[in-house]
């Protein structure tokens, strides 16, 4: 989990960016990309006390959204990319905190709507955002537990999920 | 004389309408023919009063003339005295439950008592329609472990998802913080008032330790801390050693604060005495304000609540005060997004505070961050480092050192830039200053509109050592015994005003439209 990013040392960090950074804009907006790199980018805004990059990580994941389109928002790469983010951002640059958390509210609203799909990314954002109270429990949590057993019959879905995560490189 | 407030068991009262703290001259009081002895603040509250009651109170200056006011006191349904609810008021037992049931009982128009004694205590909540009294003699010990402390979500979603609830608050943003000692959620009409203490005990615990951090779950609380409540009446009540800012009034209106003290040591972190942020017709009379940040500080939100709810903190008096120690007398920002609009500063004493007047705001504060209509008047400063600054550079908090708060290249103006309008200083007069008379420093791209000095005096100590940082933003050089400096300013308006002691220039300009003196 985020825990991986915070044990790195900053030089790792600061690799991880600069090949971000190569990328073009339309490759950056992609979900995928979002996922691979965000945590790290919001990590190193925060360990370095600067928050210059909150406002530019909320920009790429709103594009994103906007790629996406109201019915692609349930899409388990961009949730557990908003969820990892959001792990690692400075909450006290709070207006772009909130509006990444918005995005993820708005995502988790749509799996639900959607059906609460077993996917272990969506699982993964969905479990991260009742931990850390973004969202509610009582909204998500059944619908997670339903997922969870649709995922793994057998009760281990979050050992799934986590996989899936470690994965990710989450 | 006026009557300023009247409760049930108190009132206060102007005693001198030309005084600052201090009215000019010691006065003897007698009411209802009774001696009540010689006071010497312009603002004084009388305690010990009886319910539905006709007063006559005298006031008699030393060279013998004499005022007189007369008053009624306010009906009381009954008194809940807390030690009937078990409160032990020892300083051992933990008193928090019992204090807290009395509070709950009591009906509106009745009055909760905490008589003389020391009660251990975690937050309490008040509610609506009542007074609580805090007797001469009782002091409200808070608990030293955070973990006794209830943790105030930053924001609740509402169930449908659509709206947001806000309960904990820290430095301008919806945060998870813990309750404050005394608190109030969307209550309306209710009194604090007596001479006893609350005491937050942060010297003797951990709140000013990492005191920017969340630690063990949420930031750290203030002493009364209120939301979305109105007609809010605090008097005479003495606050000291919060965790963080002593009180906190938010998005609440129509409040008084009387004869209030409040007090931190100079070295405690981010200890501000009086912070209303977003909040409308604020009085603040005759307090005495001695803390380890800015004394007063008006705020509207960092940024998030600014531009969501733009409320600013609008229509704030404050008079016959006296600021302290602290770094700032009277502050607006640097958390202004909602906006700092019409405020009235006069007949206040402020001695040894780092700036008089102090404007903090930055890029990215949004255009509902407006500060105008500021006003200082009849204002006696002694040992004030630098009487005014304004900053629109300010560079404090994470996000304040980038080349976009500080670039001294105009930028566009666009939905993120702040704007200063209109400061006044009138009749202020300040001995001992040691840095400059005013430090300010507009936006290149949208500058300080106006500033006025009118009939003001500013006197040098000879010689005084530089004050570094006048303004807390790059690049900017320490100064002495300078007069008026000014970077990025519309329209300065000089009349009557004498400046003594400095070296070089009374005014200093760069990029000043228009200098009238």
């Amino acid at each position: 989990m985020h825990t991986d990013i915070i044990s790195a040392d900053m030089p790792a960090i600061h690799r991880k960016v600069r090949e971000f950074r190569a990328m073009s804009p339309e490759v950056r907006e992609q979900p995928q990309t979002l996922l691979a790199f965000m945590p790290a980018y919001a990590r190193m805004d925060t360990l370095e006390q600067k928050s210059l990059e909150s406002r530019e990580i909320a920009r790429l994941f709103r594009r994103a959204r906007a790629h996406l389109g109201h019915t692609g928002i349930n899409n388990g790469v961009y949730l557990a990319a908003l969820a990892a983010t959001l792990q690692n951002m400075e909450e006290q640059i709070y207006e772009h905190f909130r509006s990444v958390e918005d995005l993820l509210v708005e995502g988790a609203r749509a799996w639900l709507d959607s059906g609460a799909l077993a996917d272990p990314l969506s699982l993964y954002a969905i479990q991260t955002g009742i931990e850390e109270h973004w969202l509610d429990p009582e909204r998500y949590g059944p619908a997670l537990e339903r997922a969870l057993l649709v995922l793994s019959p057998q009760g281990n879905g979050r050992a799934v999920v986590l996989e899936a995560a470690e994965r990710s490189q989450l | 004389m006026k009557i300023l407030y009247v409760s049930s068991r108190s009132v206060t009262v102007l005693l001198d309408e030309s005084g600052h703290y201090e009215a000019r001259s010691p006065l003897r009081l007698r009411l209802n023919g009774e001696d009540r002895g010689s006071v010497s603040r312009s603002v004084e509250s009388l305690f010990g009063l009886w319910p539905q009651t006709c007063y006559i109170l005298e006031a008699t200056a030393e060279d013998g003339r004499t005022d007189q006011v007369e008053f009624e006191t306010l009906p009381e349904f009954c008194t809940l005295n807390v030690r009937d609810f078990g409160a032990a008021g020892d300083g051992i037992t933990e008193d928090t439950a019992k204090i807290q049931a009395a509070l709950l009982c009591c009906p509106e128009g009745g009055r909760v008592l905490i008589p003389e004694g020391r009660y251990l205590t975690g937050p309490l909540f008040l509610r609506s329609g009542i007074t609580v009294e805090i007797a001469r003699g009782a002091v409200l010990q808070m608990l030293l472990d955070r973990a006794s402390y209830p943790i105030l979500p930053g924001t609740v979603r509402s169930t449908d998802e659509q709206e947001e609830l806000i309960l904990g608050m820290f430095e301008g943003n919806p945060l998870p913080c813990f309750a404050g000692a005394i608190n109030g959620f969307d209550i309306h009409d209710t009194a604090l008032i007596g001479e006893g203490v609350v005491d937050g005990r942060a010297q003797d615990s951990d709140w000013w330790d990492s005191p920017k951090d969340r630690v063990g779950g949420a930031f750290r609380g203030s002493l009364f801390y209120l939301q979305r409540c109105r007609n809010i009446t605090v008097q005479g009540i003495t606050f000291r050693n919060s965790p963080c800012w002593n009180l906190h009034p938010a998005f609440s209106e129509d409040l008084d604060f009387l004869n209030i003290r409040i007090s931190a040591p100079y070295t405690s972190p981010n200890t501000d005495g009086f912070d209303p942020e977003s909040c409308c017709r604020v009085r603040l009379l005759g307090a005495e304000i001695s803390v380890g940040d800015d004394c007063v500080a008006l705020k509207s939100g960092k940024v998030y609540l600014g531009r969501r709810y733009h409320i600013p903190c609008d229509q704030v008096e404050i008079a016959y005060c006296a600021m302290l120690d602290g770094h700032g007398g009277v502050t607006a920002g640097s958390e202004m997004a909602g906006g700092v609009l019409n405020v009235r500063v006069h007949h206040c004493y402020m001695r040894g505070n780092d700036r008089g007047l102090r404007i903090k705001t930055r890029r990215g504060r949004g255009k509902f961050g407006v500060i105008d209509h500021i006003r200082f008047e009849d204002v006696l400063m002694d040992g004030v480092k630098i009487p005014l600054v304004v900053n629109a550079l300010y560079y404090c908090d994470p996000d304040g050192q980038t080349s976009y708060v500080q670039s001294r290249e105009p930028l566009p103006v666009d939905e993120d830039t702040p704007r200063i309008g209109t400061l006044i200083y009138e009749r202020v007069q300040a001995l001992r200053c040691r840095g400059c008379v005013a430090y300010v420093l507009g936006l290149p791209e949208r500058p300080v509109e106006r500033i006025v000095f009118a009939d003001c005096s500013f006197d040098f100590e000879p010689s005084a050592e530089p004050v570094p940082n006048p303004a807390m933003a790059d690049g900017v050089e320490p100064v002495a015994n300078q007069g008026i400096l000014l970077h990025y300013v519309d329209r300065v308006d000089l009349r009557g005003t004498r400046i003594t002691g400095i070296s070089g220039q009374m005014v200093e300009c760069t990029q000043v439209r228009a200098l009238n003196s």
